[in-house]
């Protein structure tokens, strides 16, 4: 009943070149709501390190990083990356634990329903916990099955005398010893052996991490870094699994900040139009994943400071092996539409999307320097990022 | 005249000494006089020293002193280290109450009414101060014994006092007091001889004795002026006993204060504010206890400061009980000991621990709170600055400990890797030293006025080649002694007066019990 009523209304709708701007946002909104957007809830004390995880995860400067001897992050939040329109990943991110004249049972209640997986940041040498294991016993006793990653931090304050991050990543499985390089510190091993018991029913897995700043000198300062990405991966759900894989795929070493910003912004873009064809309402992919597609050019356009004409949609859409229909309707969203581009599957979605933004970043970057681009490269391109795209999309396997 | 002459002539030495003294001066005069005779001047000056007189008589009527000018003749009384806080503010209302007193005259003395009501308005006003009820109700938790212990001590004082600034009198009692006016009158009778034996030289000075009996009022407004003085030092130093009286101490009657606190007020007024007297006056053992949250470096502080392996001291958590170890400061005779405590908010701390760790900053005379520079997350030593300032709150009569903020592992702080002691961290220059001060910052901002002073270091065995540093602390911890000592002298007092009350107690229920047996 319904879906004869929706296709009647459906095609109601699309012989009216005025679609509805709220409409579509309607529409968005509902696909937002579905996307698998896996939320990553960090809690710690403060000075523990929560912020630098969100800023090493992502490369964004979004999170403020205290120098570590004066709390930072001075409200608790939601942060969603790259953006709240097309969230990739979301962040929850908590004041600090035991920072003075702060109670965090409020933000704990409000963080409590939405995450999927909880990393519990503790400085290795820190030994003064009971500000933060009471209330992480209630965090885990209200939602038991939900994983708790507990992530070690600042290990050099552990060893001052070597610089582990010289070194191979250091792997602390199960209740096995760490491992990862040929000698460790005995102290080292003590540590990690006492926060499993300080800790003991309260995680799932431990993850070794020593995030440091650039001038501090040491080798790596992004140390644990893969194998804190390879643990989120293996303990999120596995609806999440893809989102994570996906985001975490890329290497950004070496990149400016605006092909990284482009970068996440299809990556963003791509994971939601695979979401609105996953979607099983028919009527809505169309539109809406075109709608997407549209809007992820246009802010590709805007990070490279290009103006959006339609030379450059027309350029773009040809590029596509498509054909475009310059409609030249009143709304603003819907101006110029490529009309193909609907792929059948959801990995199609992922990976026309992807290839499509990577075409318009590389584009418009070219653009930027006062070049323009051939049709032949740009197909080229086209072609090997809609690979690219299908095998970022693949379901990682655990 | 009789009095002064009988008086002259039970101490020849005086006037011999007053003879040489003043042998020149006489001859000057006569030579001078002579000078001006010859000259024939001596009749045109001969008017000038009447002249004066009768100006400085006008001046003096016209210009009287205005009575906050009057107050200032005596200073505030330097405070007792031991005084608490409730104590020093009990003062101003003494300090405001003797200035308030208008001029008194000699006859105040003869009548001890007036002396008596003045000290028992101020009792009152100090009850009112330290009771916060009524006045009326406010004498009740004094005894007779208390007030005649203010009173004894008071004049007892005033003695000291009086002869240090008024030599030759007595005043040891308050019947002495009637003596009083005889000291001003001996500073009236000493202007008049003056005149006397000028008129010797200076026979036309006859001619100008009527003038001058006139400016003897000049001379009788100065023995008002000294009387005032006596009395308002006297409003003074009952107030000060008053203060000690409300405050408990003086609860024991004034013999065991004046054993107890006597010497110690004594020697700061008479050192002058210098304490290291005190140092002298009263070796005893005072506790110096360091406290911090689990990890922070309370043990290893306690190696530097002892320049030795005496604590047991690593990366986990490792003190689980209060230590004491004996600290000797240099050319100090007093004994200190340091109280290494348990780390507090460690998760797997048990509640004997806990209760230990109080125990152990309550007893302590000076506080060391050690502060891990790495780590902001500073709640739990906000609480337990709290819970101390709470305990004193709730126990105005003791005198507070001292806390000083050790702020360790500065090492850690950024740029991490880099560690080249000596760091001037008050003007910082380097990121290193600009790392340490705005941590140092932070903990002001933090504890604010709770704790006094902060001094960074680094105490890893292996980097702290930075003896300077340890060198400020122990300074810094050598110039707080004397105050350590009064709080420590403060609590011994009320804990021993205390017991005396148990033991007391016991004795009478014992007493009773013996008499009811024996009534049976």
């Amino acid at each position: 009943m319904f879906g004869i009523f929706n296709q009647k209304k459906i095609a109601g709708e699309q012989a009216n070149a005025a679609e509805s701007d709220d409409d579509l946002k309607k529409k968005m909104e509902l696909i937002r709501n579905r996307a698998p957007v896996p939320t990553l809830w960090l809690f710690g004390k403060t000075g523990s390190g929560k912020s630098s995880i969100v800023q090493r995860l992502t490369g964004s400067d979004e999170a403020k990083i205290g120098q570590g001897f004066r709390p930072e992050t001075k409200f608790s939040r939601r942060y969603d990356f790259p953006n709240g329109e097309e969230p990739l990943l979301r962040f929850l991110d908590t004041r600090g634990i035991g920072e003075a004249h702060y109670d965090p049972t409020e933000d704990i209640d409000s963080f409590h329903s939405s995450s999927h997986l909880v990393l519990v940041t503790v400085r290795l040498v820190d030994h003064a916990l009971d500000s933060l294991v009471g209330p992480l016993r209630q965090i885990r006793r209200d939602a038991p099955d939900r994983p708790v990653l507990l992530v070690l931090t600042c290990l050099h304050e552990a060893s001052p005398e070597q610089d582990l991050s010289a070194g191979s990543e250091l792997v602390a499985e199960s209740s096995a010893p760490i491992h990862g390089q040929d000698e460790i510190d005995e102290s080292l091993q003590q540590l990690i052996d006492l926060k499993r018991k300080q800790f003991e029913g309260l995680f799932d897995r431990v993850a070794l991490i020593d995030f440091t700043h650039e001038s501090d000198g040491f080798s790596n300062s992004g140390f644990g870094e893969k194998n804190l990405k390879r643990l989120i991966l293996e303990m999120l759900p596995a609806a999440y699994r893809q989102t994570w894989a996906a985001a975490m795929s890329t290497q950004l070493e070496g990149k400016s900040e605006l092909q990284r910003r482009a970068h996440w912004q299809i990556l963003a873009s791509s994971a939601l139009a695979a979401t609105a064809s996953a979607v099983p309402i028919p009527w809505v992919n169309m539109p809406v994943v075109l709608a997407i597609q549209t809007r992820m050019i246009r802010k590709i356009a805007c990070i490279y400071d290009q103006q959006m004409t339609s030379k450059h949609w027309f350029a773009l859409s040809n590029v596509a092996g498509t054909q475009v229909a310059v409609r030249m309707a009143s709304r603003e969203l819907l101006k110029f539409i490529p009309f193909v581009g609907i792929a059948a599957s959801i990995a199609g979605a992922f990976a026309f999307t992807f290839a499509l933004g990577k075409v318009a970043d590389w584009y418009f970057s070219v653009q930027a320097q006062g070049k323009t681009p051939s049709d032949e490269e740009l197909r080229t391109i086209f072609a090997d990022q809609l690979a690219r795209g299908h095998k970022l999309w693949e379901t990682p396997s655990k | 005249m009789k009095l002064l002459l009988k008086q002259l002539l039970n101490n020849p030495r005086i006037v011999v000494l007053f003879f040489v003294w003043t042998l020149p001066c006489i001859l000057y005069v006569i030579l001078g006089v002579i000078a001006l005779f010859q000259t024939g001047w001596l009749l045109t000056l001969v008017w000038v020293l009447p002249l004066n007189w009768l100006v400085a008589w006008l001046i003096s009527t016209y210009w009287k002193p205005t009575l906050a000018q009057r107050s200032k003749h005596i200073a505030a009384p330097e405070l007792p280290e031991f005084w608490a806080e409730r104590d020093q503010s009990a003062m101003q209302i003494v300090e405001s109450f003797r200035a308030s007193i208008a001029e008194v005259d000699e006859s105040v003395f003869t009548d001890p009414q007036r002396y008596i009501n003045d000290v028992q308005s101020l009792s009152r006003q100090l009850a009112s101060h330290y009771y916060r009820k009524k006045e009326e109700e406010a004498l009740h938790p004094v005894t007779v014994v208390e007030i005649l212990a203010v009173v004894h001590l008071a004049v007892e004082d005033l003695e000291a006092w009086t002869q240090q600034n008024f030599p030759g009198s007595e005043i040891a009692t308050i019947g002495h007091f009637s003596k009083i006016p005889g000291i001003t009158k001996q500073v009236g009778n000493l202007s008049n001889l003056a005149y006397l034996a000028s008129m010797i030289f200076q026979p036309i000075k006859v001619l100008a004795y009527p003038i001058y009996r006139k400016s003897g009022v000049v001379a009788t407004e100065l023995r008002s002026e000294i009387v005032t003085t006596i009395y308002q030092k006297f409003v003074q130093m009952a107030g000060f006993y008053l203060i000690e009286m409300y405050s408990g101490r003086l609860k024991a009657g004034s013999r065991v204060y004046k054993e107890r606190f006597g010497h110690l007020v004594g020697a700061v007024r008479h050192a002058q504010g210098d304490r290291s007297k005190l140092d002298q006056i009263n070796p005893q053992s005072i506790s110096i206890a360091l406290v911090g949250q689990v990890n922070a470096g309370k043990s290893s502080l306690v190696n530097h400061l002892l320049r030795g392996q005496h604590a047991i001291t690593s990366i986990m958590p490792e003190t689980k009980q209060v230590n004491r170890h004996r600290f000797p400061i240099a050319d100090s005779s007093i004994q200190i000991s340091l109280l290494d405590t348990p780390g507090y908010s460690d998760s797997l701390i048990t509640r004997e621990s806990s209760a230990e760790i109080l125990k152990g900053v309550l007893s302590a005379d000076i506080v060391l709170l050690v502060l891990a520079a790495n780590s902001p997350a500073k709640q739990s030593d906000v609480q337990m600055l709290n819970e101390l300032m709470k305990h004193y709150r709730e126990h105005p009569e003791l005198k507070a400990p001292r806390v000083l903020g050790v702020v360790t592992h500065i090492d850690l702080l950024r740029p991490v890797q880099e560690w080249q002691p000596p760091y001037d961290w008050r003007s910082p220059k380097t990121a290193k030293e600009r790392s340490i001060h705005d941590t140092i910052d932070y903990c002001r901002e933090l504890f604010g006025d709770a704790i006094q002073d902060y001094v960074p270091l680094c105490l890893l065995p292996q980097k702290s080649n930075e003896q300077s540093a340890v060198d400020d602390l122990l300074e810094l911890i050598t110039s707080e002694v004397s105050q350590g000592q009064a709080v420590a002298l403060v609590r011994a007092y009320y804990d021993q007066f205390q017991k005396g009350r148990l033991e007391r107690v016991v004795d009478q229920v014992a007493n009773l019990v013996k008499h009811s047996i024996r009534k049976k």
